[in-house]
Parts: structure tokens; sequence; C-alpha cells
């Protein structure tokens, strides 16, 4: 007699579904293939992102510069990789953040229930009735806050949504028999949610913080064309837009090129929500 | 209901209160000297005596909490103050830009929704078909696109490959009167830009509410007695779908007003973005207090009108009683 075949686990047919969700590899494909390039930029061009020459400005695309070079001739190529790099990295920071932030309002919420819960919901009202955009450009443009300062800023502005969901999950786990359980073992309340509720409730929240990454590079991306994000000459694939409409005419490719890149990495974090959503067999709207 | 309003009504002056109150201090702890943009001559040209005098004037040589009761005095009674670079009344500033914000939106929402509608019910129709494959390819390419990038590439296509529509303003420099088709045809870019995203959002909402009928029992029942397809989806669950798409409505007035910051900037289009951008880069705080408050005014209308539209469009849900949280 041969061995017993091993049924699949939960996660293995998790990722079986997304495996045939065509969409959701897809764009899990085009991200590894962006992570690669953008961490070792040199598989593709051996220029730098910061080397101005000026005897090469908005050269068109050719085989020496695939992306062309924008207004002080720098290779616009290595700059998009760059602005990749930075882009990704502030997108990820600050869902990061933002997840983080959410998931403790919300279980401290949902579990506490009664007046705690009421008074924090009406926090995440108010949060949610603030005119965020205009805030963080207020503030953007007011008090320079740098780099990290942009990170925390959409982090803490794109919270909301999480800490709305974790409250609700955590609301209808808190009634479930394994907390009961562990409350009657004597787990005080931060030990039960983190040990034994926030993994039965990690599907949702990774969904959510999938389709928060796009969102957050969209955020950054806007801010940084009205020149209150990250300042040149670093780039992102925001700020290199910024110019795009003076040279738009004579150099449609420095416009072309950034908002290509965002709409698709953005289009890869959405189809990767979507397919974790179907395959980890999550009931929810997309939060858009 | 009087319950109700009262307290939704308290809630919303308590949110106007923390947010006026958050903004006016986060602005005048902000680096940067009012005054400075007050006066017309560069700052170190100026006497002292005249910036003390102009500060004193402005109010601004008093604490901030003395500042602030003034300012919220004046806001109660309708008065805004003045713009500290234009010397002109708040209120006219922005009853100048509301209008020409509250057009360009209201233009794209209504196509948005009217084409996200179209596209809703043909993609819902045959779900996962071809029609349906190809729409939600379209309608992720929406929600993903920068809106600036779409703005930049119908400039360039509209007003440079092919020069048919001007690509900024509201009216012709040269024109002596603002005509309405020159107002239309000024329209057409920024409309279509904020559009884009409107329509993906309209689009999928229909669809995933149209299924939802699709798949009750009374859809089945209809067609069990022998109604054919275009019947059971027009007469009887499309119409159910719409009490989605209404309470969607409510909360889409946010976005008309404070969605459109990227797109009035880049087509120079003078409404509420475009001024609150403008404002803020010159330091008149006094317009920007305004825009913030403003904004947080028609944020917490908009979630209000959801509520009360989503009770109209649907009889079983009811506005919570006050004994009800």
């Amino acid at each position: 007699m041969s061995a017993p075949r091993r049924l699949p686990t939960r996660v293995g047919l998790a990722l079986r579904r997304f495996r045939a969700n065509r969409r959701a590899s897809a764009g899990l494909i085009v991200l590894l293939a962006l992570a690669v390039v953008i961490v070792f930029p040199r598989l593709l061009t051996a220029r730098t992102p910061n080397d101005v020459d000026l005897a090469r400005s908005l050269t068109p695309p050719s085989a020496q510069h695939w992306f062309g070079t924008d207004n002080v001739g720098r290779d616009y190529l290595a700059r998009a990789l760059e602005g990749g790099r930075v882009s990704l990295a502030i997108g990820l920071a600050a869902m990061g953040i933002s997840v983080v932030v959410g998931t403790v309002v919300g279980s401290v919420a949902g579990y506490a229930a009664g007046y705690t819960d009421e008074i924090i919901s009406r926090g995440v009202d108010f949060v949610l009735a603030l005119p965020l955009f205009y805030a963080i450009v207020v503030i953007e443009m007011l008090f320079h806050p740098g780099t990290s300062g942009l990170v925390v800023l959409i982090g803490l502005t794109t919270w909301m949504v999480v800490a709305r969901l974790v409250r609700g999950l955590v609301l209808s786990e808190r009634e479930t028999e394994y907390v009961q359980a562990a409350r009657a073992l004597g787990a005080h309340g931060g030990r039960v949610i983190v040990r034994h509720v926030l993994p039965n409730i990690l599907g949702p929240v990774m969904v959510t913080a999938s389709f928060n990454v796009g969102n957050a590079i969209l955020l950054e991306s806007a801010l940084s064309f009205l020149g209150v994000g990250v300042q040149p000459p670093q780039a992102t694939w925001g700020n290199m837009i910024i110019g795009a409409q003076t040279y738009l005419f004579n150099a449609p490719w420095i416009a072309i090129v950034p908002g290509f890149l965002i709409t698709i990495t953005v289009m890869a974090f959405m189809f990767v929500g979507d397919g974790l959503r179907d395959a980890l067999d999550v009931k929810m709207a997309a939060p858009r | 209901m009087a319950a109700y309003l009262t307290r939704r009504f308290t809630h919303s002056l308590l949110v106007l209160f923390g947010v006026s109150l958050a903004s006016f201090w986060i602005l005048r702890a902000a680096p940067g000297d009012p005054v400075e943009m007050y006066l017309s001559e560069p700052f170190h040209q100026t006497p002292p005596a005249v910036i003390a005098s102009v500060r004193h004037e402005l109010g601004l040589d008093q604490p901030t909490y003395i500042q602030y009761e003034r300012w919220l005095g004046a806001f109660i009674r309708g008065d805004m103050g003045y713009s500290i670079v234009n010397h002109t009344p708040v209120a006219s500033e922005v009853a100048g830009a509301l209008p020409k914000t509250f057009l360009l939106t209201g233009v794209a929402t209504a196509f948005g929704l009217l084409a996200g509608i179209l596209l809703g019910v043909w993609s819902a129709v045959r779900p996962n078909g071809a029609v349906d494959t190809v729409l939600a390819g379209g309608a992720a390419v929406g929600f993903a696109v920068p809106q600036f990038w779409v703005g930049l590439v119908l400039i360039y296509a509209f007003s440079y490959v092919w020069p048919i529509l001007p690509s900024s303003g509201v009216m012709n420099p040269y024109a002596l009167n603002l005509t309405p088709g020159d107002l239309a045809a000024h329209l057409v870019l920024p409309a279509a830009t904020l559009a884009v995203n409107e329509v993906a959002y309209w689009q999928r909402y229909q669809r995933d509410s149209l299924l939802r009928e699709l798949t009750a029992e009374y859809v089945r029942t209809a067609r069990a007695k022998g109604l054919r397809g275009a019947a059971v989806v027009f007469r009887h669950a499309w119409p159910n779908s719409l009490v989605a798409i209404v309470t969607l409505l409510g909360l889409s007035l946010t976005r008309l007003i404070t969605g459109s910051y990227i797109v009035e900037t880049i087509f120079s289009w003078p409404g509420m973005g475009y001024l609150g951008i403008w404002a803020v880069d010159n330091r008149d705080y006094p317009v920007v207090m305004a825009i913030l408050m403003v904004s947080a005014v028609l944020t917490l209308a908009g979630n209000f009108l959801a509520d009360v539209l989503h009770t109209v469009v649907d009889p079983r849900v009811r506005l919570p009683t006050a004994d009800a949280t």
C-alpha cells in the first residue's frame, strides 16, 4: 500500500487558487521583475541616475538611452530605476505604517468594545472627515518634513480603512469559542489579540495592505508632481514628471515613461490584492 | 428622526471645531511670515515700524489662542477675513472658485456616472465573458493611472498633436466675455481627465451591485416564470442595483470638492483646488483656513447626504434612533 496522500493545507489551497488566477500571477511576476531591476539597476544600464550631461539633453529614446534623457541629459532609464526604488520603498513603508496603526487602533476598538470602541470609532470618523489630501499639501509646503516625513504623512492618512476593517473582524472574532477559551485560561487582552485573533484575520489585512501600497504610490506621485513630495535631484516616479509639462511637446517620453511605470505597478498591486482576496476566500469589497 | 438629526448635527459641529482648531495651530506653527506676503516691497527694505504696525493690524502680534478666538468669532458670523496677498474678502475668493470646481467635477461625475452605469450593466450581463474581461481591464487601468498623467497625455494629444482643444484656463485670454461655447471647450480636457477615474469607479460598483441582484431569489423566480433576460435585467434587477449607486453618490460629493487639486493645477482651472494650492504657496493663511473649513463642511454634508439617500431609496433602511447607536 502506498503512503496516504497528504491533504492540502489551507495555505497550499490558497497558493493553488492564487496561481490559477492569471491576472494575479501576472501582477506578482511584474512586481518580482520590477524588484529585481530596481535593486540591481546595473542589469539594465551602466549609467547613474544623477550624472548631468548638458550636451545630451532631451535626446529621444535610442539604443544608448533606452528611455532617452531628460532636460539636463541624465539617463532616463537610470532615473526611472532609481525613482522606482524610492517610490516603491515609500509605498511599502507608508503601507507598513498604515497597517500597523490601523491594526492596533482597530483591534483595541474591536476587542474592548463598548465605550472604548465608541470613542475610537468617532475618532476614526473625525479623521475621515478631514480634507486629508489638502492637509498633506499644506504640511508638506509649510514644514518640508523630508522623505521620511512624507512616508509618515501618507501612512497616517491611510490607516482608517484598515482600522475599520480590523475593528469589524475583531468584534466578531471575540465572540468565538477559541477566544473565550483563551480568556478563560487567563490570557490578557493583548496576548489574545496578538497570539490568537490577529493570525485569524491576517487574510483581509493582507488584501487591504496590497491595495494600500498602490494607493500610497499614487499619492506620493501626485504630491511629488505638485512639487511638495520628494525633492529633486532625488528621483521618484512622481517628481520625474514635474518638469514634464514644460517639455511635453518636444520630449513626450519624459511624461510617458514614469506615468506608464506607475500605472503598471499600481495595477500589479491591485491584481495581487484581488488574487489574494479570492485565494484566501475573504468576503470583502475592494477598498477603493 | 429629529433626535437623529440633532445628534448628527452636534457631531458635525464638533468635527468642524476640531478641524478648525487643528488647522489654525498648524498654520500658526509654520515657519514663514504672512506679513512678508502682505507687503508689496521686499521684507528687508521695509522699516521695522511699518512691519510692526502691519502685524498689529492683522492681529498677528496677539497670542495664538486670541487670534483663534477672533477668527472663530468672525467665522461664526460668516466673515472669513481678508486674503493677505490679494487684500480681497476671502468669501468672495471662495465664492468665485467654488462654482468652477462644482462645474468641473459635476460634469466629470455626471459623465462618469452615465458611462460607468452603461459599461457596468454591459459587463454584468455576461460575467467573465469577453466584454466583461475587456471592461474589467479598462477599469483596472482607470484606477491605477495617475490623474496628472492622464491630463498630460490629453494635453499632448488634443492641444499639440491634434490641436483642437485649449489646455488651460476657463476662457480664451483674448476674448472679451466668457461665452458658454468657450467655457465648454476649456472644460473638455480637465473634465475628461477627472472622468477617467470616475468611469472606472462607477463601472465597478454598477457591475458588482447588478451581479448581486442577478443572483437573488426574485430574479430566479422571474426567470422561472418565463420572463426574458432583458426584462429581468432592466425591469427587476437593475432598479434594485441602483440603491448601492445612489448611496455612493452622496459620498462622491467629497470627491467633487477635494478630488480636483491635481487637475485644476495642470489645467490652470481657477477652482477651489487651484486656489488652495496657490494660497498655501503664498502663505495666505485666511484663504487656506477657509478652504480647509469649506472642504470639511462639504465632506460632512456628503456623508450625511449618503445616509439620507440610503433611507430614501431603500425603505428597509431606517435612520438610527437616538437610543440605538
